[in-house]
Parts: structure tokens; C-alpha cells; sequence
């Protein structure tokens, strides 16, 4: 059995998948932990969350203090302390401490994000600096960046600087849902389940993750390979591309910095079924449910009851004094189908609550053939539940140092270099995505993605040698979806 | 100001043996470092693919009985000297190094960039008309030159800061009013040429001029020989495009030389060279690398400071992590910089019919 869990801003969605379909939709306001009481789940189960960049779009994060130790270089960013690691891992200039210290004590800041110079190639500066800040702020508001595991500092600068204002959030998620599911796993931006200890370290991973829900849901429901998903939610409308039968990837932008995470391409449009109703069109704002469900303000889901449609409670759906339900949705449809033309698809697929009552009619007047699956409303819960555990190794290995570090953490030097290291990283990548649940044939592709190894050679003498390959599993429907 | 770089991960592969000192892993540590810094993202920065250089570009430059011995050389092997031999394949690497120069030339002459720095290997300045030698094959800045003359770039200044003395693209333009060559270089050292009286010969006389400096010389020296005779030569020769040789063995930890220049110092000598490019030439700038063989302790930094000085950026904390400045105390002579000038005296005094007082 399959479980997909995707907390939006929203609803909450679950979906199981065993020998038939459950799929429920619980609203914003009740808590998770509620939720679980109510609704059992079983099997496998995946968690997607938007809480994480809501409050990084909302700007309701906390106060975040960067503290690089930036090394020789270019102009640092942050508050830079010094000392020093190499592209070798050496530690070449001491931590200045006493820095980290005074950048504390007159930043006064809610979480501290560090971030070195190198240091996925060795994290002992970064954990000192982190050992440090510990004293000064909760464990749960100290991130550093080595985890995030790859070289491009200023990358893992923006990428920290985040998970140090979303970590605390994050561990609140994991404790949640492991009340009653301790050994769930999360749902990432690029499609793939990782186990919660691998999130902790780069909580960032969540980010935008519902493109990609949205994207594996509908290719499992419709193997639809060419087309737009029109993804309506409550707050926003997603337009998901498909080509080849997969989403474009495209890097992770916070606050204006790409933060080199791998994440679903997506355009969102600032209007949902809960969108507020100002004259004729809708302001891009969310305040509560549509009038439909409780709400008190109208909004364009109480415009497609007062056209005719019965959403929720209809008989509670009114427009303002002066309003056209139809030209609201005429303004919402237009602005969509603007957009639409823009990408020009050979096929609209609708999901979210909303699209049985406003696809058909965006795609007669956008002219591309369209459909809506059984199930839309459940697309992104059903895409977290039918994916599968995904994987990048990313491994430095130093022969003459014996040093190796994986993603950025260090790991024992398992006495290996050149095209030797790859079976054994070959061999880890299927442990780890074993041990984290994923099946046999889910594991039995493990793609080499770059290789490079070359000799170290010091006063005329071949040393040593030094390694650097990526592996991966990659995100993809499980062999285990029925 | 924005800067392309020219590189390709084949640039790596390039090997006369493993342990060559002119060996990949002289671009390894740079390539790691320009990743870390976030360097090849930043938009004043364009990462720009390398083509390998055509037969008649490599024919301006070498004569064919040469070139057709690399192409026989290069199927099985062979040896040009004692330091350089033909490694199998060899001749493909060589001209994509010269290829990258001529890529670098067209983005500046496209205007899609202000300069540019073409990251190759193997080098190229000892490369004469007729042979290599020295670790070079093709002479990638002279082959890159006459590119750029043939695109209507008739006077190009080239600047050889490689510790080692350009012999090969000194004997190219000897005779060559429209190159003003000017080498500075450690003397003695490989390949022994490069002489205070070598000033070209013909109509060429006075467009090759040699700055051989003492072991010891460090940043002030090459500041001092940038103001007091590149830039006044470079404004009366007025060329329309620099090219620069950045070798980058004259850094104090330098494994095959005895110089004393700092990455901070490298950085400083390519902000001037851009600045005069910025006055004389509407900026248009090309750098190719030739040598430098420290390759963990001056390379990341020096490769980076020449990129930051070149596209704009603010390159104050770009120097040498503290563990190796022990070295430049061992390495550095304040005594080279009187010797520097008294050789300046004479040279002027050389030059006097040429150029006038400067």
C-alpha cells in the first residue's frame, strides 16, 4: 500500500493506493496531528509539504545571521570570520573564533546559517562555527552548508541561509507525522521520497515539490507524455510542462539567489478558487475559504456556483453588489489562456479541485484539446505516494589525504580511487535507498552521472590519486504502484 | 565589464607523461576554485566553448614540414626535447588550445564581451615558426594574433608575463612592425633567450622588447616595469587590441622558477593591463594561459585574481591562504627592483631612436 500526504497551503490531501483508491481532502486549519488521528495510514508513505517556502514567499521565516568563512577569494557574503579549507580539504588558516562570537553577539539573530569555503570537502570549520552558534540559539535554528553537498558557495550561502529559517518548521513536520508513521518519507523538489535525516541536513530539498507532485500524479493517472498541467489550487494556478513524459528541471531561485537545488519548472499564476473577488476580477490574495466553505469573503469558486456550478455549500455563494459572476471568470480564464499561448501545448491536463468546472472552458477558448483525469483533485497527493526513493551520491575521494567526503558529510575512506570507488558507491546508493525503504527493482538502476579521477603528483612523484564521481537513483514512479 | 572564459573539460586530458609538471592537474585546483567562488554564474562572466583552430590559422604561423611532423608524431608518438615530447593524439589538443585562443578573440571581436581569457593547455609562447619545445606545440597566441589581424585588428600589443621568455612568439614577430612584443621574463632561466638587446630586426626593429628581470622580483618590479615602460610604450604604439601570455610561474611558490609574485600581485598586474586595454582599445583584451606549475598554492588564486581583475571584480581578499607565505620571505629579493631599474635606464637609451624619451 501506497500513501501520499501533501500538505498544501490550503488543504491537506491524502491518497492511498492498495487494491482500490481512497483519496480524502482535509482543509486548512486542522492540524496535522488531527488529521492522522482521523485518517489511518498505512504502507509506505510519502509527505509533501509547501509550508517550508510559504514561509519563505510569505517572508514569516525567522531572522537569519550568515556567517561565511569565505578564505581567499572573492568579496564574501554575510558576516565572514576567518580561517580557512582548501580544494584539497586541508585546513590551511585557523577559525578566528573570537569573530564568531562578536558576529553573534551584534547580530542578534533568531537562527544562524554558516556556510565555508570548501567545506564539502571537509566540515570541520563549518562545525565549529556551528558548535558555537548552539550556545547562542536552538539546535533547530543552526544550519550548515556542507549537507547541501556540492561546490558553489554563494549557491550554498542562499541555500543555508534558508534552511536555517525552515529547519525548525521542518523538524516540527518530521515529529508530527512520525507520531503515527515512523518511517515515512518526504517528498523533494525533484520528484523523488528521501528519509527524513537527509532533509534535516538540507531542509531546501522541500522546496517547491508540488510541480513535481502534481507532475508523477498525472503521468501515473493519464501517461500523458506531451502537455500543460493546469494545476488549480486555492491560492495559486501552477503551469506544469511536460516533455518526454517528465517535467522540465530548472534550479531553485530564493530571494533572487539560484540556489543550484534541482526543482520542477513551474509558472504560477497568483489566483485560486480562494482568490478574493474585487469587481470584476480577483485580487491575488487569499483571506479564508470561499464563501462555499464557510468563508466570508467571495471568491471565484463562489463565482462558478453563482454561473451555475454546486461546489461545497452553493446556496452560501454570493458576489458583490455590482459583480459579474461570469466576468470573473472570464477575467480568470483570460488571464490563464494569456499565458497558455505563451507555451503553446499540444494538450491541457487539469488537476485541482476546481478544474472539472474551469478547463473545459479554458480550452475552448485557448483552442488546445484538453482533459481532466478521475482523480485531479488527488493528482499531487497521488504523485507523492506513487514516487519513489531518489538518490544523488555525490563523491570526493583524496587517496594521498584518506579523506572522502559524500554530499559533503565525511565518510570513512573505504581504500578505494579511480574507476574502483564507483562500485562501491554503486553498492552504497543501493544500501541507502534500501535502508530507506525503497524496493529491489526500485534500486536496481543506479546511473553514473560524471566520473573523473586524475593523479596527484608532488615533487616529480606520482602520490596519489584523486576521485570525483556522481551517482544517482532518480526520481520516477516506484515499481511498487499498482 | 564582462569577461569570457574559455575551457572545456578536455582541456584536462592533455598529458606528455603522468608526471609531467605541465600535467592536468595544473588546471584541476583552478577549475575546483572558479566552481567554489560561483564564478562561472555570475553574469559578468560567459563560459565560452572552444573550437579547434583550422589549418590556415595554424599555417599563418608555423611552416608546413612542422606541422605535418605533428601529424605524424601524433598518430604514435615522439619528441621535440628534452621536456616536450608528442603524445599520441597530441595534435588535436593542441589545436582546440589554439582553437580557444581564436574563440576568446571572437567573443571580444563580437562585442559580446569587454575581454577574455582563453584557460588552455598546453601552452604555446616557446612555439617558434619552425619547431616547439619548452612544453608549447602551436604557438596559441600567434596564431590567435594573425586571427585577429586578419579581422581587421591590424596592431596588437602582446604582453608575455610568463616567467620563462617567449622565444617562440618572439621569433614570429621579429621582424613585424604591426605586433609590438614585449616579454618580461626571469633571466637566467629556460630557454636563455630574451636579452635586453634583442629589439627585432627589419622593419621590425624596436617591436620586440625584452624586460628580463632577476630571480627575487616581486609585485613592485612588475608594477614598476608596467608604469614606467609597458604603458608608455603601449600608448605610443597605440595597438588596437592587447594580448597578454599569462604564464603564471613567476608566483613565489613556483616549483620550476625563482620570482616572487603574489596572486594579489597578478591581480594588480591584470587590472593595469585592463585598464590600458580600457584606454587605448575600447577595453578589447585577450589573455591565453601559458605556464605555472604551483599547482595548489598560486594557481586557484592566481587563475581567479587574473578572472576577478578582468571582469571588474573586487579582488582585495583574493591572496594565498596564510600556510604558504613562509615561502615569499624565502623567495622575494627587495634588491631586484634597483637592479630592474638600471636595466630600464639602458633599454630606453635603446629604444631612444624607436620610440623618444618615454
Amino acid at each position: 500500500m501506497l500513501t501520499g500526504i501533501d500538505i498544501g497551503g490550503t488543504n491537506t490531501d491524502i491518497a492511498v493506493l492498495g487494491e482500490e483508491f481512497i483519496a480524502h481532502k482535509i482543509p486548512h486549519g486542522v492540524s496535522l496531528s488531527q488529521i492522522l488521528k482521523h485518517h489511518k495510514v498505512s504502507g509506505r508513505v510519502g509527505v509533501s509539504t509547501s509550508q517550508p517556502l510559504n514561509m519563505l514567499v510569505t517572508g514569516t521565516g525567522l531572522r537569519v545571521l550568515l556567517i561565511t568563512i569565505p578564505g581567499p577569494g572573492l568579496a564574501p557574503q554575510g558576516v565572514a570570520v576567518g580561517g580557512c579549507i582548501d580544494h584539497r580539504g586541508e585546513l590551511v588558516e585557523d577559525l578566528e573564533m573570537h569573530q564568531v562570537h562578536e558576529a553573534i553577539s551584534s547580530g542578534n539573530p533568531e537562527a544562524i546559517a554558516v556556510c565555508g569555503k570548501f567545506s564539502v570537502r571537509n566540515p570541520v570549520l563549518e562545525d565549529a562555527v556551528a558548535e558555537t552558534a548552539r550556545k547562542y540559539v536552538s539546535p533547530d535554528r543552526v544550519a550548515t552548508s556542507h549537507p547541501i553537498g556540492f561546490l558553489d558557495f554563494p549557491a550554498r550561502c542562499a541555500m543555508v541561509k534558508a534552511n536555517a529559517s525552515i529547519l525548525r518548521t521542518v523538524l516540527g513536520i518530521t515529529q508530527e507525522v512520525r507520531q503515527v508513521s515512523p518511517g515515512f518519507l518526504y517528498f523533494k523538489g525533484d520528484g523523488g521520497l528521501a528519509q527524513p535525516t537527509v532533509i534535516h541536513g538540507n531542509p531546501g530539498l522541500l522546496l517547491n515539490s508540488s510541480p513535481a507532485a502534481v507532475a508523477l500524479g498525472v503521468r501515473y493517472l493519464t501517461g500523458i507524455s506531451e502537455g500543460l498541467i493546469i494545476d488549480i489550487g486555492g491560492t495559486t494556478t501552477d503551469l506544469v510542462p511536460l516533455s518526454g513524459g517528465s517535467p522540465l528541471m530548472k534550479t531553485l531561485i530564493i530571494e533572487g539567489r539560484d540556489t543550484l537545488v534541482p526543482s520542477v519548472a513551474s509558472t504560477s499564476l497568483p489566483y485560486g478558487g480562494d482568490s478574493v473577488i474585487v469587481g470584476n476580477s480577483l485580487i491575488p490574495k487569499r483571506q479564508g475559504n470561499a464563501r462555499a466553505f464557510s468563508g466570508d469573503l467571495p471568491t471565484l469558486t463562489d463565482a462558478l456556483n453563482l454561473a451555475g456550478h454546486r461546489i461545497g455549500d452553493s446556496a452560501r455563494s454570493s458576489v458583490p453588489a455590482g459583480t459579474s459572476a461570469m466576468q470573473v471568470i472570464d477575467w480568470y480564464v483570460d488571464t490563464l489562456v494569456a499565458m497558455i499561448q505563451t507555451i503553446d501545448p499540444e494538450m491541457l491536463i487539469g488537476t485541482g479541485f476546481l478544474s472539472p468546472f474551469l478547463i473545459p472552458r479554458i480550452a475552448s477558448r485557448s483552442g488546445v484539446p484538453c482533459i481532466v483525469p478521475e482523480h485531479a483533485s488527488s493528482a499531487n497527493a497521488l504523485g507523492v505516494a506513487v514516487s519513489r526513493v531518489s538518490l544523488s551520491l555525490a563523491v570526493h575521494a583524496d587517496s594521498e589525504k584518506k579523506r572522502m567526503t559524500v554530499n559533503g558529510q565525511v565518510y570513512p575512506y573505504p581504500g578505494k580511487a579511480g574507476p574502483d570507488l564507483i562500485e562501491w558507491a554503486v553498492d552504497e546508493t543501493r544500501a541507502l535507498a534500501t535502508a530507506a525503504g525503497a524496493s529491489p527493482a526500485d534500486v536496481r538502476d543506479v546511473e553514473l552521472v560524471s566520473f573523473s579521477t586524475y593523479d596527484v603528483v608532488r615533487g616529480g612523484v606520482r602520490h596519489e590519486r584523486i576521485t570525483d564521481l556522481v551517482v544517482q537513483i532518480p526520481p520516477g514512479i516506484t515499481s511498487e504502484a499498482p | 565589464m564582462t569577461t569570457a572564459i574559455v575551457f572545456c573539460e578536455s582541456y584536462f586530458l592533455h598529458e606528455q607523461a603522468p608526471t609531467h609538471p605541465e600535467r592536468r592537474e595544473r588546471l584541476q585546483y583552478t577549475w575546483d576554485q572558479l566552481l567554489e567562488e560561483g564564478l562561472l554564474r555570475d553574469p559578468r562572466i560567459r563560459l565560452v566553448h572552444p573550437y579547434p583552430a583550422p589549418p590556415e590559422a595554424v599555417g599563418a604561423v608555423h611552416e608546413g614540414s612542422y606541422l605535418d611532423f605533428l601529424e605524424r608524431a601524433s598518430l604514435k608518438g615522439g619528441v621535440i626535447d628534452g621536456d616536450t615530447n608528442v603524445p599520441p593524439g597530441l595534435l588535436h589538443r593542441a589545436l582546440l588550445a589554439a582553437g580557444g585562443a581564436m574563440a576568446a578573440a571572437d567573443e571580444v571581436l563580437a562585442g559580446s564581451v569587454t575581454n577574455a581569457f582563453a584557460m588552455v593547455r598546453p601552452p604555446g609562447h616557446h612555439a617558434g615558426i619552425r619547431g616547439g619545445g619548452g612544453f608549447c606545440y602551436l604557438n596559441n597566441v600567434a596564431i590567435m594574433t594573425r586571427y585577429l589581424q586578419r579581422k581587421g585588428m591590424e596592431r596588437v600589443l602582446i604582453l608575455d608575463w610568463d616567467a620563462h621568455h617567449g622565444n617562440g612568439t618572439e621569433e614570429i614577430f621579429y621582424q613585424d612592425p604591426s605586433v609590438l612584443f614585449i616579454s618580461i621574463h626571469q633571466s637566467p632561466l629556460y630557454p636563455g633567450t630574451g636579452h635586453l638587446s634583442s629589439m627585432g630586426t627589419g622593419a621590425g626593429k624596436g617591436y620586440t622588447v625584452n624586460l628580463p628581470v632577476p630571480p627575487g622580483s616581486s609585485d613592485e618590479v612588475y608594477y614598476y616595469l608596467m608604469e614606467s615602460v609597458i604603458v608608455p610604450l603601449a600608448h605610443r604604439f597605440h595597438p588596437d587590441v592587447i594580448a597578454v601570455s599569462a604564464g603564471q610561474d613567476n608566483h613565489f611558490t613556483d616549483p620550476l622558477t625563482s620570482l616572487a609574485l603574489t596572486a594579489s600581485g597578478y591581480a594588480g598586474l591584470m587590472a593595469r593591463a585592463v585598464a590600458l586595454a580600457g584606454d587605448l582599445c575600447g577595453g578589447r583584451l585577450i589573455a591565453v594561459l601559458e605556464g605555472g606549475y604551483s599547482v595548489e598554492a598560486a594557481l586557484p588564486y592566481t587563475n581567479l585574481g587574473m578572472i576577478a581583475a578582468m571582469a571588474g571584480m573586487d579582488f582585495s581578499g583574493i591572496r594565498e591562504p596564510a600556510a604558504y607565505l613562509w615561502m615569499y620571505e624565502e623567495a622575494s629579493d627587495p634588491g631586484a627592483l634597483q637592479e630592474v631599474r638600471q636595466k630600464v635606464a639602458v633599454l630606453k637609451e635603446q629604444l631612444h631612436s624607436k620610440w623618444g624619451a618615454f
